[in-house]
């Protein structure tokens, strides 16, 4: 109780103290509500269930450089955003076997995610016409989607077990974090 | 430069394999020619011609390479093929990674050389297919079920379903050239219809970002049916006003009842058939007014879609048009407080958040818009977008100039706003011609006194150094001094005393004559036993005096 709580806690404060007063937009205050639902998503999460999960954990590959890269242009990193986006909306929205979980946290965490995805549609749909921002980002496309396959393919796999969401969703929480940091990349 | 030499080589040597076939060979088959991929859904062709026709019982094989592998593997549905094209679709090509095919023509023994295609990702080079649609008819709409492109199993677009848009083009069968253009969700409603008409319509799937149209579907056809006698609500709008939200339509009918429904609006990305997920609003069931007020709490912020549905007797309207809405309960925009005030030509701004500004989400940066006239004309002057406080040069003056301003959330795709603040006028000041100056002058004023004061004072002190003021001692000292034997004790053994005899001797202006000189000697030294046996001060009249003439000096010594 104490161990997710905490955890919980350190993800806040390390989501907070990247925040930086400057200039901040609302992709990168609505990146913080999602995280924040995904958060709480995590903490209803009984610990026993955890230690028992942990032999099956995986490696999912998460694309480190394409994510997190050392200097990043605005396009590449709307790219990485819009498709990681994407992609746990396509994960958490589509599949019907979520019914253990608890529905309505679900459904906040999606209401959230849904909210941003079509922001930073709209913002790049804006940018799309100008072409320059699309090239050379297809590639860190595909690797996001091979990353999530990877996870799809691990859930069937693991029959959809709870232990496979379990570890997903600890998964998932990870990629917010990067994603995050994206969006504060976007905002200066 | 030697970067150069070894690119240069590695083509060489990569490119040796490719041609020792073609001129060891000598063969008469020719490769095939215009090799293309295409690549529709999950279905993937290989298309080629053949360079010779003359030539009989020539089969094509193709191999495939994945991109970090070193062997080629035979395509499947590609072996030994007679005609000029293949269905190579398979799970066993990843359609994300690159891959490089090639293929040449075989009879019996004999081979043509390979000829490679361009090396691609499928996922890339992949075409949307036509999405498959199913219609439903109601009086003045059309309900249109969509099914993404490809099949269930799609290996192609399994990461990319609910990433999907659709558009759609209708028309009348009547009239072919009036179409209309929209674009829905993979299950939506066409309104707007004409009941009793026969429309027709094509559905082609897309991807946003980055752009890529898909093919048309083919046209389907449907036939709206007849009216139905109660129309069901109409203009279906979100009102918010302070921090109450409601729901407003308009209908035709009196005497009805109404209920409200809602829907996450993410559910509408998913495909597949959400009807069963709307949900009623509590307190809006049955409804007699055409108002909902959406309970408190009960809407966080999000997108929703609503929908009404009219009931009079026992007959039920057909739903309203859904409508998508982004309700925002939290974050309600309170104007900001404005002050202005009239500075040397210009005019100061300040804007400030109301107190009671809880209700904004802290989450979203504020922009203020101001709007400036002058109070004479009440034409608009100036239109400001702002964040902070601001100064508006360069105003007439002795104008009224007046100004409002409201807070606005600054959003791309959904603009909340505040009411506008109060007016607040404020009259500039007449022109004053060299405020500057004035200004400038008295800082210089205020800066300078101190100064000035002080170098006086120090300059004082200099003077007094140099010239000190003739001070006569108290009379009791007096007394003391008059004394011999306390004058031989104050001056015992000062150095200052033979100075002082020399200085004498100097000032001496005129030369004595010799008589004189010995006389002065022996005067001298009477005088300076005398004198040293004062103290400085005491004396200082009778040395100034005594150095003018030593006649007189000596009368007074003496």
């Amino acid at each position: 109780m104490i161990s997710k709580h905490f955890l919980a806690f350190v993800f806040l404060l390390l989501a907070s103290f990247t925040i930086v007063s400057r200039e901040l937009k609302p992709v990168h205050f609505q990146q913080r509500r999602v995280n924040r639902e995904s958060l709480k998503l995590l903490g209803t999460l009984p610990t026993s269930l955890i230690r028992q999960c942990l032999p099956h954990r995986e490696n999912f590959l998460l694309p480190q450089k394409a994510i997190n890269p050392p200097r990043c242009s605005r396009g590449h990193a709307a790219a990485v955003l819009h498709e990681m986006l994407q992609q746990i909306f396509n994960l958490f929205g589509a599949d019907q076997s979520l019914s253990s979980w608890d529905e309505s946290l679900v459904e906040k965490f999606l209401v959230e995610l849904h909210q941003q995805l079509e922001r930073v549609e709209t913002v790049m749909g804006l940018e799309a016409d100008q072409k320059s921002h699309t090239l050379g980002t297809e590639n860190i496309r595909l690797q996001v989607k091979m990353y999530f396959r990877r996870i799809h393919n691990y859930l069937e796999n693991q029959k959809y077990s709870s232990c496979a969401w379990l570890l997903v969703r600890v998964e998932i929480n990870r990629c917010l974090f990067f994603v995050f940091r994206l969006t504060e990349k976007l905002s200066n | 430069m030697l970067a150069l030499l070894d690119a240069a080589a590695l083509m060489l040597v990569a490119g040796a394999p490719w041609v020792s076939p073609a001129a060891a060979g000598g063969n008469t088959l020719q490769s095939p020619e215009n090799v293309e991929v295409h690549i529709i859904d999950d279905t993937f062709t290989l298309k080629w011609s053949r360079s010779d026709d003359s030539v009989g019982n020539v089969t094509f094989s193709a191999e495939y390479q994945m991109s970090g592998m070193d062997n080629w593997i035979n395509l499947p549905g590609c072996q030994s093929i007679t005609g000029t094209r293949c269905d190579f679709s398979s799970d066993e090509l990843d359609v994300f990674e690159q891959v490089t095919l090639r293929i040449r023509a075989e009879k019996g023994n004999e081979t043509s050389p390979w000829q490679e295609v361009e090396s691609f990702v499928p996922f890339q080079k992949a075409q949307i297919g036509p999405p498959k649609v199913h219609l439903e008819a109601e009086d003045k709409a059309i309900v249109i079920s969509i099914l993404p492109p490809g099949t269930k199993e799609s290996l192609m677009w399994a990461m990319d379903s609910s990433s999907f848009k659709y558009r759609l083009v209708i028309w009348t069968n009547s009239s072919g050239a009036d179409k209309r253009i929209e674009t829905v969700y993979p299950r939506s409603k066409i309104y707007k219809l004409s009941p009793e008409t026969t429309y027709c319509l094509q559905v082609k799937a897309y991807l946003r970002v980055p752009r890529k149209n898909g093919m048309y579907s083919p046209v389907y056809c449907i036939s709206t049916t007849v009216e139905s006698k109660l129309p069901p609500p109409e203009n279906l709008k979100v009102d918010s006003k302070k921090s109450i939200c409601s729901l407003k339509w308009d209908t035709a009918d009196e005497n009805t009842t109404f209920q409200v429904q809602w829907l996450h609006a993410y559910l509408k990305k998913i495909p597949g058939n959400h009807s069963d997920k709307w949900k009623t609003i509590p307190g809006c069931e049955t409804l007699e007014t055409t108002q909902c007020v959406f309970p408190p709490n009960v809407f966080p912020k999000g997108i929703y879609f609503f929908r009404v549905q009219a009931s009079k007797g026992n007959s039920t309207s057909r739903w309203s048009e859904e409508k998508e809405f982004y309700i925002d309960t939290q974050t309600v925009v309170l104007p900001p407080v404005i002050r202005m005030k009239s500075i040397n030509g210009s005019l100061n701004v300040y804007i400030g958040a109301p107190k009671e500004n809880k209700s904004v989400n802290p989450n979203y940066p504020l922009t203020y818009e101001a709007h400036l006239w002058k109070n004479t004309s009440n034409a608009q002057i100036k239109t400001i977008q702002t964040k902070t406080d601001f100064i508006i040069p360069n105003v007439e003056p002795r104008t009224v100039y007046c100004i409002k301003a409201r807070a606005l959330i600054e959003d791309e795709k959904w603009n909340t706003s505040s009411v506008f603040s109060e007016i607040v006028c404020e009259e500039t000041k007449p022109e004053t011609i060299p405020v500057k100056w004035l200004i400038a002058g008295i800082c210089i004023a205020l800066f300078c006194t101190p100064c000035v004061f002080y170098s006086l004072k120090g300059l004082l002190r200099c003077i007094n150094y140099v010239v000190p003021p003739s001070r006569k001692p108290p009379p009791c000292i007096q007394e003391y001094l008059s004394e011999h034997s306390l004058k031989n004790l104050l001056l015992l053994a000062s150095e200052e005393q033979t100075e002082r005899c020399f200085i004498i001797e100097r000032v001496n202006p005129l030369p004595p004559t010799e008589e004189e000189t010995n006389q002065m000697d022996e005067d001298h030294k009477k005088y300076n036993s005398q004198t040293s046996r004062d103290s400085g001060n005491y004396s200082n009249e009778d040395e100034n005096s005594g150095s003018s003439t030593s006649g007189e000096l000596q009368q007074a010594i003496v």
